[in-house]
């Protein structure tokens, strides 16, 4: 067997092994029943990676580098926790509509599986290269894990801003959990994440879009697409914050909608969880979590009744994890951005520099119409669903503060919208393919 | 079909078409080739070979020889002759992590190992070469 066949081998029986006492875990996470399956894969996953990048930052706290037995012992807990604490009941039953007919069921899961090799092909092809994952998410996760510590340069060394010491530090510390846990750093092997995250964000949209009543063809639907949006699923993507990101996105809008509709009583634990993946892995995240916060604040003045215990649980994970992300690595500066550029004494820029954000992104928006131009019209023949609606008016509003968070970049706006709209964008589509799944349904 | 169902369908043909149009047959079949020809090769050769190092194949080479030599518990790099930023030092740092790296510092901090990329810069001379540059030492 060669070295790479044997190596890959040995991530997957990591990943496998996180997934599985996730999958344990998630029994805590939602209710019984034939409905809830494929989500509870997912959700398996995403607690099992937690788990992983967890060990690895317990371990790198006490000075010891990532191994085998605290994500052994994690696992563990996650096994009893799942088992000891009370499973959630489902509220009202699952709206599960007819399954699709066989062939287009047949075409459908094809497309699935042909987004999903293809992913695989472009994944592993090589290992992984691109520039971010060089110069922050692999260098950081690098260094924890042959370091056996967080290393203070890390965040105070000024030659090392280039590696953005503000970002979090949830993708680093699961790149050294992976490898703490698989006894070696090989950034080939580990690349065979990224197709498990598609996996799991294909199955968290399908579940979740035909628990909340989408048809079968629906859901597989969006599930086919996104599979095949090779923007999300690229090379150059494996190894950056983005495939992560979308699917921490998904996670967070479907558990966020649950909570509000009461679905069922485990969607405000999930809400905590997706919360916490959200404020680990980009700012973004944090991002996120703001505008829901602030919807769920617009609602509540409307006069909608919104339990504390969702609000709670969508802002206490992030606001632990930027204080302590504070109180460990200090306040880094931000050094793409200039705030100074919101003083009142400036503001007479900001409209040339938002016309300057706003033209580079409409360029972008020119060569891809047939794209934007297909799901304005998915969005306009959906009906009007109200957790449809919150998913699409938070994917919204993340697309809106992307095109105005520009206008601080010191290098300009042009470039910043140049260099990251696309991908960011991009990771938008597992959320936004929930939110117009749901409002299709049939 | 309602007129609905058709406006969907042709919604996602259109999203279908543009999500794997990139994906050329010529682009799979290279990528199946690089995948088959390179299991069965090393993490070094495989990496080599890699589009991480496509902007400089020789530096990685240089970089993995200075990984072999530099003894345990070497405090830092500073590797004079690539520029202070940019893809040299980015690959630099993570190739060699966890020891920090410098690419052409005005000084090298004390207790570091100072290699060029390249020959030697004035006031340095060879210590020992290594593959396109050198471990370095004062010139006297």
């Amino acid at each position: 067997m060669s070295e790479w066949i044997e190596s890959v081998a040995a991530v997957e029986a990591v990943l496998f092994a996180a997934a599985l006492a996730g999958f344990f875990g998630a029994r805590a996470l939602l209710p019984r029943g034939r409905a809830f399956f494929a989500e509870r894969l997912s959700w398996g996953l995403a607690l099992g990676l937690a788990l992983l990048a967890a060990a690895a930052a317990l371990s790198a706290s006490s000075g010891a580098r990532p191994g085998r037995w605290v994500p052994v012992l994690l696992g563990i807990g996650a096994i009893a926790a799942g088992a000891l604490l009370p499973r959630p009941v489902e509220r009202g039953a699952a709206v599960e509509s007819a399954p699709a007919r066989p062939l287009v069921t047949g075409i459908l899961i094809l497309l699935c599986g042909a987004g999903v090799l293809l992913y695989c092909l472009r994944a592993l092809t090589e290992p992984m290269w691109s520039n971010d994952y060089v110069a922050i998410w692999g260098f950081k996760g690098k260094t924890i894990w042959a370091e056996g510590a967080i290393p203070e340069r890390l965040f105070s060394w000024p030659s090392l801003a280039y590696a953005h010491p503000e970002y979090p530090l949830g993708l680093p510390l699961l790149y050294a959990g992976i490898a703490g846990a698989r006894g070696a750093f090989d950034d080939h092997a580990m690349a065979v994440l990224f197709p498990y995250l598609q996996i799991a964000t294909l199955l968290a949209l399908y579940g979740w879009l035909r628990r909340r009543g989408a048809s079968g063809a629906t859901a597989l639907a969006a599930a086919a697409a996104i599979a095949c949006f090779s923007s999300l699923y690229s090379g150059f993507l494996v190894g950056m914050a983005e495939v992560p990101l979308s699917f921490a996105l998904l996670l967070f809008g479907a558990a966020l909608a649950d909570a509000l509709d009461r679905t069922d009583d485990g969607a405000v634990r999930r809400v905590t969880l997706a919360a916490a993946l959200l404020a680990c892995l980009k700012n973004e995240g944090l991002f996120a979590i703001l505008l829901a916060l602030v919807g769920l604040g617009v609602a509540r003045l409307r006069g909608r009744r919104i339990p504390a215990s969702v609000a709670t649980a969508a802002a206490l994970p992030g606001l632990i994890v930027f204080l302590a992300h504070r109180l460990a690595f200090g306040r880094p500066p931000m050094r793409d951005f200039d705030f100074g550029r919101l003083a009142p004494s400036r503001w007479g820029a900001l409209p040339a520099l938002a016309a300057e954000a706003f033209a580079a992104a409409a360029r972008i928006a020119v060569r891809s119409w047939p794209l934007l131009a297909a799901v304005a019209l998915l969005i306009l023949i959906g009906r009007r669903v109200e957790t449809g609606d919150r998913l699409l008016a938070l994917a919204a509003g993340l697309l809106a503060a992307y095109l105005l968070v520009p206008i601080l970049s010191v290098a300009g706006p042009r470039w910043l919208v140049d260099t990251t709209l696309a991908r960011v964008t991009a990771a938008l589509a597992p959320l936004l393919a929930a939110g117009i799944g749901v409002r299709i349904r049939r | 079909m309602t007129r609905r169902q058709a406006a969907a369908l042709a919604a996602l043909a259109v999203i279908l078409l543009v999500g794997l149009a990139p994906e050329q047959p010529r682009e799979i079949s290279g990528r199946w080739r690089m995948l088959e020809s390179g299991a069965g090769r090393s993490l070094e050769e495989r990496r080599f070979r890699g589009s991480g190092a496509g902007f400089d194949r020789n530096f990685l080479v240089f970089l993995e020889a200075l990984r072999q030599s530099a003894p345990p518990g070497t405090t830092g790099v500073a590797i004079l002759g690539p520029p202070p930023e940019g893809p040299h030092r980015y690959l630099a740092s993570y190739h060699l992590a966890p020891v920090p790296v410098l690419t052409s510092p005005r000084r090298v901090p004390p207790k570091w190992i100072p290699v060029s990329y390249g020959p030697p810069p004035p006031g340095w001379r060879v210590f020992a070469p290594l593959p396109g540059g050198a471990m370095l030492e004062p010139a006297l």
